[in-house]
């Protein structure tokens, strides 16, 4: 950790040309960018987490795997990593507001980006349309689910009460489906809740442990958008300034590993 | 979005500039009419970064001595519950009040009261969140966390009430070699048993997906390694990407819809437990509905007290304001006046039935021996609210307080009225009783609240108790964008 402090303020020599033009509110010295850096070792065995950002659980083409190796000593000699450093992992955006962290992911978007994402301490309306992000399947989760729940507590009522042991209650009806009602109705919503709950998390990625953080202040007050590396329309120039352009408070090439 | 600098034109500097009235612009609106701008719902200008810092930062420091004090207090009537538990387990439930004609004593009072305080949570976070009711996030962590609590203490009762809580897996369909010998599904008792841990285990999950970005708010500021460990395995992967979120919120808004009528089911077979006996006084059709919006009542009663007590301790009075604070009360007069009118309605039908033993029960409950119970629940659950119609007593702290605990005490004499006066003079003269508290009594009763306050200090420790990630949605973006620190450079 604190070695890894020394290294990102040197790194921040070597690019600084990229980021000038984008800073728009402060000049900083690089020095106190430590305080944002402690991230956590968690990316430091990244080199497989470039696949994660797109929802799928899709195995990508094993662009970044074939070297892990090469990840580790470039890192510790600070300087030399513009020429020989680590691979690109992608483009890091920190922006301060909602607003404008909108703006540039619709820009992405339109860019025909696919393996990016954005990251916000807060959800922000309207991100999915600009994302380009079509309906959570979610609720087909609840729904199927919540049918399952219906269908297990209609088979264990009527099975017990009826075919496995009926009981006679007051000269009742064996079937007396008014009062299997109330459980009925629980065992719905018991069985779609929690599916609902870890179908959400399966599909957003959040059981998965290994993941990219690209910000320490994401939980906190900054927004950013990562665009990965591996991505088809991944130009590390062309990225840098649209993402400038758009008003982002810090833009910088993000190697792997790091 | 594009005009964020334009909005957030009033300044709050804190709670006390609030007025409760929305702020009027004249000539700013359509037309050339008035403008008016809802107060905010965070004041003091909060920015992102405080939302976080002022939440999250009580819990990295060391715990005050009140807060030792009060745990202390909390443990001790906890040890009594348990010493509670262990007589009338180990002994038997005759050491408690319970008699011949009243079979039913404190443990279902308190299961009642319980499962009523733990009400206002799922309500909170489900019912007010669907219909878009912004001032929820600054209290509804709180008021989830002490629904869990309140449902986890009430879940004790009819297990205890058993008699023999060892068999009460019996309760549940399980395969088994006793005949197999099920559960009887027509009955209260196997609906209550279904409807509580439902309603426990939705509570909980509701109550962890709200946490979930906060948890990770917590594991990216810790410093010390066990604790960024737990918390980050208590945050899971969560990394803040949209495409979580996405997910995310579809959940959210899809266990708030599973969430608003399991708060209505929960409460109403409860009543069922009163209301499928033949007895007068218990068997009425007004009882779901009464039951239900006596438990909103109560659990946003015991909201109040908490967050009054907890904004000052915690110093979250700029986000939990007077605001928030009189949105509560103004619900509490609402329901404690529907309360108030069922009481009136069994009154009613007890008369116009037609029906004598309707009619010696109520004539019994209001002017028998147990009167004073009866009175101690009128008076404070549909009078005393009505001080609320004044808007300076909704936003005064002191009157709040006392109203709020006067109502928790009346709606606990409710539940004693509910299960006492029906009880204790039957349809024969010759089985009528009466029917007080023993020792162990209150040690149940005393321990119960024990119990709920430990749970509750000690997540006030352990997790955010303002939710976080729902606080920053409402703050303006003007307010709460951080510029970029003097260093916090692109280091590439």
């Amino acid at each position: 950790m604190a070695s890894k402090k020394g290294k990102k303020s040197k790194k921040g020599k070597l690019n600084t040309k990229v980021e000038k033009a984008a800073i728009e509110e402060t000049a900083e010295p690089n020095a106190a960018a430590e305080t944002e850096a402690s991230e956590d070792s968690e990316d430091e065995v990244e080199a497989a987490a470039a696949k994660e950002s797109s929802d799928e659980p899709v195995e990508k083409p094993a662009k970044k795997e074939p070297a892990p190796p090469s990840q580790k000593p470039p890192k510790s000699k600070g300087k030399s990593r513009a020429t020989g450093g680590g691979k690109a992992a992608g483009v890091l955006a920190v922006f301060d507001q909602p607003g404008t962290t909108l703006e540039a992911a619709k820009q992405a978007r339109d860019r025909g980006f696919e393996k990016w994402d954005v990251y916000t301490p807060f959800p922000v309306h309207g991100m999915d349309e600009a994302m380009g992000l079509d309906r959570s399947p979610v609720p087909w989760i609840t729904f199927i689910m919540g049918v399952v729940g219906f269908a297990s507590a209609i088979i264990i009522q009527f099975g017990t009460m009826v075919y496995s042991w009926p009981l006679n209650f007051g000269g009742k009806p064996y079937a007396a489906w008014p009062s299997f009602v109330p459980i009925t109705f629980e065992m719905t919503v018991l069985f779609a809740g929690v599916s609902t709950a870890i179908g959400s998390l399966f599909l957003g990625g959040v059981l998965k442990f290994r993941k990219r953080k690209p910000h320490p202040a994401i939980t906190s007050h900054r927004f950013a958008i990562f665009v990965e590396a591996s991505d088809p329309k991944y130009d590390e120039g062309k990225t840098l300034s649209l993402f400038e352009q758009a008003g982002a408070i810090e833009v910088r090439a993000v190697k792997e590993g790091e | 979005m594009k005009a964020e600098s334009a909005t957030a034109s009033v300044a709050y500097p804190d709670d006390s500039a609030l007025s409760g009235y929305s702020h009027e612009e004249k000539g700013a609106g359509l037309l050339g009419g008035p403008l008016y701008e809802r107060e905010p719902l965070v004041t003091g200008g909060k920015n992102y970064k405080d939302v976080t810092a002022d939440v999250i930062g009580w819990s990295e420091r060391y715990p005050t001595r009140l807060w030792w004090i009060a745990l202390s207090i909390s443990g001790a009537l906890f040890s009594l519950f348990l010493v509670g538990m262990a007589g009338v387990v180990g002994i038997g439930t005759g050491l408690l009040g319970i008699n011949h004609p009243i079979g039913w004593g404190s443990f279902i009072i308190n299961f009642v009261f319980w499962i009523g305080i733990g009400h206002a949570g799922t309500l909170i976070s489900a019912i007010l969140f669907l219909f878009r009711q912004k001032w929820r996030t600054g209290i509804n962590r709180t008021a989830e966390a002490m629904t869990i609590f309140a449902v986890m203490v009430a879940g004790m009762f009819p297990l205890l009430h058993t008699g023999r809580p060892w068999f009460a897996y019996w309760l549940t369909p399980v395969p088994n070699g006793r005949g197999p010998l099920w559960p009887n599904f027509n009955s209260p008792l196997a609906w209550d048993v279904f409807a509580v841990s439902t309603y426990l285990t939705i509570s909980a999950v509701f109550w962890y997906m709200g946490l979930l970005p906060d948890l990770a708010s917590v594991r990216d500021r810790a410093r010390h390694k066990w604790r960024r460990f737990i918390y980050n395995t208590l945050s899971l992967g969560w990394n803040g990407s949209n495409r979580t979120w996405r997910h995310y919120e579809s959940a959210y808004l899809m266990l708030a819809g599973l969430s608003t009528p399991l708060v209505l089911s929960v409460h109403t077979i409860v009543s069922f437990d009163f209301a499928t006996a033949g007895l007068p006084g218990w068997h009425a059709t007004i009882f779901p509905p009464y039951f239900v919006i006596g438990a909103i009542f109560s659990g946003f009663a015991m909201v109040v007290t908490l967050m009054v007590i907890m904004r000052k301790v915690y110093g979250l009075e700029k986000y939990i304001t007077l605001n928030h604070l009189e949105a509560m009360n103004k619900i509490i007069m609402f329901t404690g006046m529907v309360v108030g009118f069922a009481y009136s309605t069994e009154f009613f039908m007890s008369w116009y039935s037609g029906n004598p033993y309707e009619g010696f029960i109520f004539t019994n409950r209001a002017f028998g021996p147990y009167s004073w119970a009866y009175w101690i629940m009128f008076t404070c659950n549909a009078f005393v609210p009505q001080l609320f119609w004044f808007k300076k007593f909704r936003r005064s702290i002191p009157v709040m307080f006392a109203v709020v605990i006067l109502v928790n005490v009346g709606m606990y004499f409710e539940r004693y009225v509910i299960v006492i006066t029906t009880l204790h003079r039957d349809f024969l003269p010759g089985s009528w009783g009466m029917y007080s508290f023993t020792v162990f009594d209150w040690m149940i009763l005393l321990g119960s609240f024990g119990m709920f306050m430990t749970f509750f200090l000690l997540f006030t420790r352990a997790f955010p108790v303002v939710a976080i990630s729902e606080v920053k949605g409402v703050i303006p973006p003007a307010q709460g964008r951080v510029a970029a620190e003097d260093g916090e450079v692109s280091h590439g």
